[in-house]
């Protein structure tokens, strides 16, 4: 179904490393320092948190330099595929790529690159369509609008010309589709989820329920500052997006679908909303990869008669010859 | 073959590595921030600590989303939904507006079940090798902090005002041999509404031996807006420096008093970047404006374009035999 492409074998290779690099980077510098330097140690920790931070930088930095090869490697093979939505998101993925290093000579193009990022997001959800079908689409259709309504936002903090009301709205809708997203994740695999995997699901939507109900819990600042989660609507749909994601997982991890498994470990540690060029990238190569490796299982077809039983004369008898 | 590709794969995976750390070593970042950024423009004229100056209205305001702190004891706040922030420079000083709404005017904190609107700004420490916690900053990344009470702006309140059947026989003295708060150097009791604190850790907010961050507040028809100052370069430790053309981050709280908000209890926002820049104030109707509403034009367009592809590709597919 996945022809075979200069690219793929790096892809198929690089992809589960990122993923590896972007939770070690998650794990030890966005949680690990942050939680750390609420243990009431003074200095007797320094040595150690100084070291924990390093070695969290570098997995940020392997990280980043693996996201970048492969957003590269996936607008080739997008473009190879050659169908008209996978050369549109490998234009529009490059042009996020050129956006991005923008960014980093004229900070106030941040509302441009955030638009890319969106219109990226957008495309590449299209992309997903000629090979996976519509479903699978969804929840990355979604991820387009969440970043849509961020772009907005960040748009309308630079623009006199727009409206300046619209900021919690459009933050409030970032988020609601932002979760949708993550709830209908399990979507992307084309099959529904077993048993194991709601039962998975389940587990993480009372935990994040838990989370949520904790009056003075470290976890919803570390979600908020890790992946922009405010926990400003209802708790059930910060529940329904863990459940999405757990469930997902499971699944993905149970059939040995390495890639979407990657995939969705890309999109845990992007998070919602528009923090830095880097994060936005991990959820684009997330979605880079949904368009490159979802394909609908095709049913297994009847066997078809061979040209020369068809050319063979109505009287033969049926069955095989040493039945006749 | 199989050992070439073997070794092909050895050598990209050390070229990833060592690339990383080079970047980590030379402290090169190609990531960069996409969080909502604040332009501090020169001003033409000195905008002053007066909030109603017309030297604000010159710019637009950024509109910060704040959010309840969950993070550690005493948790709480959230009334208040988002921050209005305006930046400016002038002769060397970095002046910011925040502005937010809030019904109830809380100036007094003299009786103990009254607490103060209050608000404060957070930046990295000078010193800081990374952004810090927003949580009162870490070891390797200290901040600075502004803190502004609307008690200590609003001055000596009567206490009378407070406790109308109060009877007092007389307390002549008014040195600070007798105002003990003040002769210890208490800040609530000095005349400055805006305190300068610095913290490196959770739990180790201090008050900076110097106190050079100025500012005033206001009521506005729906609530407060309040201007911090303070010059660029500042000789306290751990404070923080700003220079034109130059970025750091910045972060707001704030309090509501009639929500009984202080300490950890408070709306909070994330860091957003806040850009010094080195030029004048633009035009109205400048090229950010038409740049960013082109944009917007587009993004809607091509979000179009994007689900015609996606219908596109289903009847493609639909097609395949």
């Amino acid at each position: 179904m996945t022809a075979a492409t200069p690219t793929r074998p790096f892809l198929a290779a690089a992809v589960p490393w990122l993923a590896l690099a972007v939770l070690i980077e998650l794990l030890l510098l966005r949680t690990g320092t942050r939680l750390a330097i609420h243990v009431p140690a003074g200095r007797a920790l320094e040595t150690p948190y100084l070291a924990l931070a390093a070695l969290g930088r570098f997995a940020f930095f392997v990280a980043l330099v693996l996201a970048v090869l492969i957003a590269a490697a996936a607008v080739v093979d997008l473009w190879v595929r050659g169908d008209a939505p996978a050369r549109v998101a490998a234009v529009c993925l490059g042009g996020f790529a050129a956006a991005a290093g923008l960014l980093l000579l004229l900070p106030g193009a941040s509302p441009m690159v955030a638009a890319a990022a969106a219109i990226a997001a957008i495309a590449l959800a299209a992309a997903v369509v000629p090979r996976g079908g519509l479903v699978p689409a969804v929840p990355f259709s979604l991820l387009g609008f969440s970043l849509i309504a961020s772009a907005a936002y960040a748009a309308t903090q630079a623009s006199p010309a727009l409206p300046s009301g619209a900021a919690v709205p459009l933050l409030d809708a970032a988020e609601a589709a932002g979760l949708a997203a993550g709830a209908a994740l399990p979507l992307a695999l084309c099959r529904r989820p077993g048993f194991a995997a709601a039962g998975f699901g389940a587990a993480a939507a009372l935990g994040a329920l838990t989370v949520f109900a904790a009056p003075a819990a470290s976890g919803r600042i570390i979600l908020l500052w890790n992946g922009g989660v405010t926990g400003a609507l209802p708790p059930v749909l910060y529940a329904a997006a863990a459940a999405g994601f757990a469930a997902a997982a499971w699944q993905a991890w149970r059939r040995g679908e390495r890639m979407l498994l990657a995939a969705f470990a890309l999109l845990f540690a992007g998070g919602l909303g528009f923090h830095n060029t880097y994060q936005s990238l991990l959820l684009l190569d997330a979605a880079a990869v949904g368009a490159l490796f979802i394909a609908r299982p095709v049913p297994a077809a009847a066997p078809q008669p061979s040209p020369a039983a068809l050319t063979a004369p109505a009287a033969r008898p049926h069955g095989p010859p040493g039945l006749a | 073959m199989t050992r070439f590709f073997r070794s092909r794969k050895l050598l990209a995976a050390c070229a990833v590595l060592l690339t990383a750390g080079v970047l980590q070593f030379t402290g090169v970042n190609p990531a960069a921030s996409q969080a909502v950024l604040l332009v501090a423009y020169e001003s033409p004229r000195d905008p002053g600590l007066d909030p109603a100056s017309p030297a604000w209205d010159a710019i637009r305001a950024v509109e910060i989303p704040l959010t309840a702190q969950r993070g550690s004891y005493a948790a709480g706040g959230g009334s208040v939904a988002t921050v209005r922030l305006k930046a400016l420079h002038y002769g060397g000083r970095l002046y910011v507006r925040a502005e937010w709404t809030d019904r109830t005017e809380n100036a007094s904190a003299l009786r103990v079940e009254d607490f103060t609107d209050a608000a404060a700004l957070e930046f990295p420490s000078r010193t800081a090798a990374v952004v810090p916690s927003v949580c009162m900053g870490q070891p390797d990344a200290g901040v600075n902090i502004w803190y502004w009470r609307a008690d200590v702006d609003a001055g000596s309140v009567d206490l009378a005002a407070a406790y109308p059947n109060m009877h007092v026989d007389g307390y002549p003295f008014e040195d600070d041999t007798f105002l003990t708060a003040r002769g210890a150097g208490n800040p609530v009791a000095a005349d400055n509404p805006v305190q300068t604190l610095t913290s490196r850790l959770f739990g180790y907010l201090t008050t900076s031996p110097v106190q050079d961050a100025a500012g005033k507040g206001m009521r506005t028809d729906t609530g407060w807006a309040v201007v911090f100052a303070r010059p660029f370069r500042s000789p306290g430790p751990d404070h923080a420096d700003f220079a034109p053309g130059a970025r750091t981050d910045l972060a707001v709280a704030v309090w509501d008093g009639a929500n009984q908000e202080r300490d950890g209890m408070k709306s909070v926002s994330q860091f957003i970047t806040l850009q010094v820049a080195a030029a004048g104030l633009p035009g109205e109707g400048g090229i950010d404006g038409r740049f960013v509403a082109i944009a917007a034009i587009l993004l809607v367009g091509l979000s179009g374009i994007g689900i015609g592809l996606a219908l596109y590709g289903a009847a493609e597919r639909s097609r395949q035999p």
